[in-house]
């Protein structure tokens, strides 16, 4: 922002910090919102439970199944699938991002912050980076949930089935990925939010990604149980690269595909959600300005 | 003294060829309450979207405290406060955490803004429920947190679109009292829209007549009546045979030539009639029109109202919307005296 001078007799600069404090107002207004509304949190919790607990049994015994094994990494079905979780989560919540601004478009909210001397993308950030606060949490607590899952009673008393291969810096870059997965996706339904400006519409949108984006993908089963036509698709899916670095990143190289190298598979992940994320972001922000211009 | 808006052939054209605001102009003084006064889609929204810089005009010149509003918009803001007809709280949100929220939007210092906070929930009278969130309460206090949320930086005018839809008649009458002890107590400007002309007449020391994009008179509610002077008699007429129009017309032309009659406006189902004295030409009117056949459905009797003030600068009348409805009723009727 530029010094203006006001012939009224007064200067008025912006301070180098005032993008900050007005995104740190508006994000902390998303969490006391996120915190003030337990439902929400509860049931954005209990459902990826309900999956992962569910699911981690039905499938158990194919990961154990004699020459299965080795797809699922020798891990338990419930590990194999944790990631998957994770970013179902993620997809499922997404919609929250773009509900938010709508309502706030509709109720009046937004034009009352647009009539203070506010830099207008603060109002997107805050909004976003309130919606990964949720993501994030809710990744840590399924990572919780299933690291909990995986302990049994053995010969030495308490045992872990699960390994993590990189410790606790792997699982750190694991949040990492998912977390700019959530990016791109809150990206998206910004968009899509402002473009058409109706909840139901962002909601049927979001979900109609949603389940489709997790089946053609490595989400459920190793890709070589796919048939053919969806293996095809489902190399193209962002999702399925995202999924085989988190694997990587959690549980090691036994997790991912046999023949692909560990550093291509991050370095894809990396590059395809910076990219996309990029593009959505941009696309959101370019939304939010032509609603508030 | 520089006026704390002022407002030089103002227009707006919207993408689709839409002339919302057809070059007007106005000025607003320190310390006045001034208002819009126009039906629906009149333009009233489009003017103040404007001057709150959120909408950006077309053509002519704005000014807030001297400040040209197109090239210094940031400055504006910091001068003014607004409330939207839609009540821009955050439900979730105590009364005490949107006015926090609103004042570190404009970098307000801590005291400061806790100093303020405190100050406006005692002028509204929300200090009791400082600590619930929005949510939980009625229509007239959400109404008035909103103001508040306007008012948090000590803004010089305060801008308010339709600061009372959607409020019944208590509630209507209890937030006029907020906004003229705001007047007093802070010497706020503010300039407001409305399409109630008992919320102009109440409230505004001057308006402006606006209508179709124009503004088509402006003065203080007891001048732009005078104007009309004397009295007005009412008249409706109902089909019976003959449209309600030919027999608008007729009665036009038998009045018309009446010595006593000062002026006839006509409207959508009969005609103002303007004459000195309106008890002693009532009788008169009806002996006029009894001699043509025409039968007056119904007919009421009053001092001039912002109505008719509208009906003689805009050619209709300007419809009030369902609240005021239950008042019209309580007070009036026909034959009897109107608000």
């Amino acid at each position: 922002m530029n010094t203006t001078t006001a012939s009224a007799g007064f200067a008025l600069r912006r301070k180098p910090g005032a993008f900050i404090n007005e995104t740190w107002s508006l994000y902390r207004r998303a969490i006391t919102k996120l915190a003030r509304r337990p439902v929400i949190l509860y049931f954005s919790l209990v459902q990826p439970m309900v999956w992962l607990l569910l699911f981690g049994q039905i499938f158990e015994r194919i990961a154990r199944a004699p020459g299965f094994a080795e797809a699922f990494g020798g891990q338990s079905y419930l590990a194999f699938f944790a990631p998957a979780v994770i970013l179902q989560t993620i997809l499922f919540g997404a919609g929250q991002s773009g509900l938010g601004l709508i309502s706030d478009l509709d109720s009046g909210f937004l034009s009352k912050l647009l009539t203070t001397p506010i830099n207008r993308l603060a109002i997107l950030l805050g909004k976003i980076l309130g919606d990964m606060t949720r993501m994030l949490m809710q990744a840590v607590i399924i990572l919780l949930a299933t690291f909990l899952a995986g302990l049994r009673f053995g010969d030495g008393g308490l045992q872990m089935t699960i390994t993590y291969a990189y410790g606790l810096p792997g699982i750190l870059a694991a949040l990492g990925i998912a977390l700019l997965f959530g990016l791109m996706l809150a990206g998206l339904n910004v968009t899509v939010a402002l473009t058409t400006r109706s909840n139901e519409a962002t909601f049927l949108i979001s979900n109609f990604l949603t389940l489709p984006l997790l089946f053609t993908s490595s989400a459920q089963l190793p890709l070589e149980f796919l048939p053919g036509w969806l293996q095809a698709i489902a190399k193209v899916n962002p999702l399925t690269y995202t999924i085989d670095a988190l694997r990587l990143l959690l549980y090691g190289p036994s997790s991912i595909p046999a023949g692909s190298n560990a550093g291509s598979v991050i370095g894809s992940a990396l590059l395809i959600l910076l990219a996309l994320a990029s593009i959505m972001l941009l696309a959101g922000a370019r939304s939010f300005r032509r609603v508030t211009k | 003294m520089t006026p704390v808006i002022e407002v030089q052939n103002l227009t707006k054209t919207y993408p689709d060829g839409t002339q919302a605001v057809r070059s007007i102009s106005f000025h607003v003084e320190e310390g006045e309450i001034f208002g819009f006064l126009g039906p629906n889609g009149a333009g009233k929204s489009t003017t103040i979207k404007m001057l709150i810089t959120l909408l950006r005009k077309t053509s002519g010149d704005m000014r807030i405290m001297g400040l040209d509003v197109d090239a210094n918009p940031d400055a504006v803001r910091r001068l003014i406060g607004y409330a939207a007809q839609e009540v821009g709280v955050d439900d979730d949100l105590t009364a005490r955490e949107n006015l926090l929220l609103q004042g570190e939007l404009f970098h307000m210092d801590r005291n400061t803004l806790h100093r303020r906070t405190d100050e406006l929930l005692n002028l509204m009278d929300l200090a009791g429920d400082a600590h619930r969130p929005a949510g939980s309460f009625s229509g007239g206090m959400r109404k008035r947190l909103d103001l508040a949320t306007g008012l948090i930086h000590q803004p010089r005018v305060l801008f308010l679109d339709e600061p009372t839809t959607g409020l019944d008649p208590q509630n209507r009458a209890n937030l006029w009292v907020y906004l003229e002890r705001l007047n007093k107590q802070e010497n706020l400007t503010i300039f407001l829209t409305t399409h109630y002309m008992e919320e102009a007449d109440k409230l505004c020391q001057r308006l402006a007549i606006i209508d179709q994009g124009q503004i088509k008179t402006i003065g203080s509610p007891r001048q732009l009546k005078q104007e009309i002077g004397g009295d007005v008699i009412i008249l409706r007429f109902a089909n019976n045979g003959q449209s309600v129009a030919q027999q608008s017309e007729q009665a036009q032309t038998v009045l018309g030539d009446a010595p006593f009659i000062s002026g006839i406006d006509r409207f959508d189902e009969g005609l103002n009639v303007y004459t000195r004295n309106g008890g002693e030409a009532v009788a008169d009117v009806l002996r006029l029109l009894d001699a043509r056949g025409l039968r007056v459905a119904q007919l009421s009797l009053s001092n001039p109202s912002l109505d008719d003030v509208f009906l003689k600068h805009t050619g209709s009348k300007i419809r009030d919307e369902a609240p005021m409805q239950n008042w019209r009723n309580v007070r009036g009727g026909p034959f009897g005296r109107r608000r």
